[in-house]
């Protein structure tokens, strides 16, 4: 059996993108101070359970996020929040506080999955956490394959890890950069990325400036057949902040990818040359395959202040097809007639259309179209809601 | 109150309750190998204490256990970990062993730390967070009493912000083979200068520009049920202890023109204050009786509505909430699809077009409303 590809969904948009797009389960957080993502929009209760109701309803799972470092007070609230969130049926909790194992196993029944925030790193540390009532392990980045394996053989647990995105550099819930420069506590969901920044670096008066703390993009696409080897169960996309073509083109080339290996063992050299092309169209920092195999060397430092890789843009995300007639996009970013379009299908090979016309919803003509309205764009067979269109930059 | 020093901080090691031993080859900042150090362990009458407080990835940990062959772990008195693994094996390997956690990181709450205590029997001391305030730190101890663990905090010493055993900092300098390289970042986020960045054989360490201090709380630690103060710093600490032992300000003044320090979170930990700006609000408020959400609005003809949580349906009154957070109450005259026909009503996940609202904008959120 190949390993679930577990996607980001930051919203509720998110979440259906990456739905329709092949995940097989979805990460997400409430909103509240429980998660690592204070700034992402997150999910309200009643959001909570539609997201529980399109993902079961798809056969997908739902893992929510409880992974910050509770202080006393959060502790506290955690019992009535549990109770709902038993209640609507979730799969899993992903926690990395002892104290929220200790509230969750005392509460209710939910599975418990352990954040890669909680650093586990060797099988002691997975036998430790197993023995706390732990079901599965997100294990912590700088895990490579064939210690994964190790601890699988020693440990009978469920591992998950990192298949794709940013990274953290610092060994997870091991970085308090924020908490004293921003006065944001990082491993509290208030991380400033602190790491990106440029630094002056002064070694006895030779000076260098340099991002030297920036991680490349972890990009495990090519190793899917050792993850699965090594009996890897869950294949997760980072991303909770990233915006929809990130969430939809990733999910979409791994769960293809995953589908070639369940189905034929392999993947060819061909079909890798197009999964890698795709996964370069959208925004990312260099690639790497951080530690995966070897520990990661200077190589995997990003000596760039900002993601500067971007070959494509989202200019918007299908909101109605009219069949025969028009597609309707919610426009993100202005494009031109005659423009060529590429459209994100859920599945199979992208597809193209050109803005031969370009109509306001009350049929005006356009040259241009403006980011933040609906338009009308020719119709193509096989396109469908929710699909992400995009352009050449 | 007890003071823990390391074996590298000279004459004070004879006034200490404890000895930090910390051989490179387990210890995070450990300057000789074990065999030195083990060569010293007779020339300290405190408790000696080994420190084996790196993280380790499955073949380190292996590694660490190899070196673990090459003594006798009962020349110690204690060993102090971090890593649960090592946790792990010290308690069921070694049951006889007195056990001390480190328990600065992740650890930030009397449920994580009470789990640790009843599940370990061979707990002697935990290592408190400095990113806890006084009142957390009372509210901790005070709970944990029952168990007769003990308490440390640091006292005086560099502020650790990061951990990665990424080599980082030798891409650009030379490092000789198995010695640390020690460089001053200062970051483009100004006026953060100053950081002391190491990296050794266990990766990349980056401290704060300004030293922890608490020396001034000790009265405070000792009524909260501290027991033990560390003394980290490499150049301040026989000062710290002057002060520990004479409480004369004439010291601490001394050490505060030495280096600069801060207290951290020891008064208040407000470090989730801010969180609340990092998101906007508006987006957090749909509640009850939502429809969904306007995608489009095209002044004098058309708003469109991405149909969410319930149907809408002509005849309905509907309230529409800016993203500004004002207020417009219609009633909803007519709708229609993309195609442009009419409809009596739209279903959840559809998009909808209705009349033109003044002063309704994209973003705006659309309620189910009792009248206008």
């Amino acid at each position: 059996m190949v390993p679930e590809l577990l996607a980001p969904a930051g919203n509720l948009d998110k979440l259906k993108i990456v739905v329709a797009y092949g995940a097989n389960a979805v990460y997400l957080g409430g909103k509240n101070q429980f998660g690592l993502r204070a700034a992402s929009e997150n999910f309200s209760e009643e959001e909570l359970m539609e997201a529980v109701h399109i993902c079961h309803q798809n056969d997908v799972k739902v893992y929510v996020v409880l992974n910050s470092f509770f202080h006393d007070k959060e502790i506290h609230q955690l019992p009535s929040y549990l109770n709902f969130l038993s209640q609507i049926g979730i799969d899993a909790v992903i926690v990395s506080d002892l104290g929220v194992v200790e509230i969750v196993k005392k509460n209710c029944d939910i599975p418990i999955h352990l954040s890669t925030q909680s650093s586990c790193l060797n099988a002691y540390s997975a036998q430790f956490w197993k023995n706390r009532g732990v079901e599965r392990i997100v294990l912590g980045r700088e895990v490579s394959l064939l210690d994964a394996q190790k601890i699988k053989k020693q440990v009978d647990i469920e591992l998950e890890m990192f298949v794709h995105g940013s990274m953290c550099m610092a060994y997870s819930g091991n970085c308090v950069i924020s908490n004293y420069t921003s006065g944001r506590d990082s491993n509290r969901g208030g991380c400033a990325h602190s790491c990106r920044f440029e630094y002056e670096l002064d070694h006895e008066g030779t000076k260098v400036v340099d991002t030297f703390m920036s991680s490349k993009d972890l990009f495990g696409l090519k190793l899917l057949k050792e993850y699965k080897e090594a009996g890897i169960c869950s294949l997760k996309i980072e991303g909770r902040m990233k915006g929809p073509l990130y969430a939809g083109t990733i999910t979409k080339v791994y769960a293809e990818a995953l589908k070639v290996l369940e189905e034929k063992g392999d993947f060819t050299t061909e079909q890798l040359q197009i999964w890698e092309s795709e996964v370069q169209k959208v925004s990312h920092r260099e690639y790497t395959e951080a530690s995966l195999i070897e520990k990661a060397s200077g190589e995997s430092i990003y000596h760039q202040r900002d993601e500067s890789v971007r070959n494509y843009d989202v200019v918007g995300v299908v909101a109605d097809v009219v069949p025969n007639q028009c597609t309707v996009i919610e426009v993100r970013k202005k494009f031109h007639k005659n423009d060529l379009l590429e459209i994100l299908s859920f599945k199979g090979p992208v597809k193209e259309v050109k803005s031969s016309f370009i109509k306001l919803m009350n049929n005006m003509d356009l040259e241009i179209t403006n980011p933040g309205g609906l338009v009308k764009v020719p119709y193509i067979e096989g396109i469908e809601t929710h699909n992400i269109v995009r352009k050449r930059v | 109150m007890n003071l823990i020093v390391s074996l590298s901080q000279g004459p004070l090691i004879n006034q200490a309750k404890e000895v930090l031993v910390m051989p490179k080859e387990l210890s995070r900042h450990g300057s000789d190998d074990l065999q030195t150090c083990l060569g010293k362990l007779d020339k300290i009458s405190a408790k000696k204490v080994l420190v084996w407080d790196i993280l380790m990835v499955q073949k380190d940990f292996e590694k660490a256990l190899e070196t673990f062959q090459k003594f006798d772990l009962f020349l110690f008195d204690a060993i102090r970990v971090q890593d649960l693994g090592a946790f792990e094996y010290i308690k069921s390997h070694y049951p006889q062993m007195k056990l001390q956690f480190n328990a600065e990181t992740g650890f930030h709450n009397t449920t994580s730390l009470e789990a640790l205590c009843e599940s370990t029997p061979n707990l002697e001391k935990i290592v408190l967070s400095l990113e806890l305030s006084k009142k957390m730190l009372t509210e901790i101890v005070e709970h944990l009493k029952k168990y007769k663990v003990q308490f440390e905090v640091m006292g005086i010493g560099p502020l650790l912000l990061f951990y990665t055993p990424r080599n980082l900092l030798s891409t650009h300098f030379e490092r000789s083979e198995h010695s640390a390289l020690v460089v001053s970042g200062k970051s483009e986020e100004t006026p953060h200068q100053g950081f002391r960045i190491v990296e050794n054989d266990h990766g990349t360490f980056m401290f704060h520009p300004k030293d922890h201090l608490l020396l001034e709380h000790l009265d405070d630690l000792k009524a909260i049920g501290i027991s033990d103060i560390r003394l980290d710093s490499a150049e301040l600490s026989e000062q710290a202890y002057e002060y520990m032992q004479t409480r004369e300000s004439s010291f601490l003044e001394k050490i505060k023109k030495v280096r600069p320090h801060i207290k951290g979170y020891f008064q208040t930990n407000k470090s989730d204050i801010l969180f609340s700006r990092l998101k906007n609000k508006h987006f957090s408020k749909k509640g009850e009786g939502f429809i969904g959400e306007v995608i489009s609005s095209h002044k004098d003809s058309y708003v469109a509505i991405k149909v969410q949580n319930q149907n809408i349906k002509v005849g309905d009154f509907v309230k529409i909430v800016t993203p500004e957070s004002k207020e417009k109450r219609i009633k909803v005259k007519n709708l229609w699809d993309s195609a442009g026909s009419e409809l009596n009503q739209a279903p959840k996940n559809s998009l909808v077009l209705m009349d033109f609202v003044k002063g309704v904008s994209k973003r705006s959120f659309v309620y189910l409303s009792p009248k206008v």
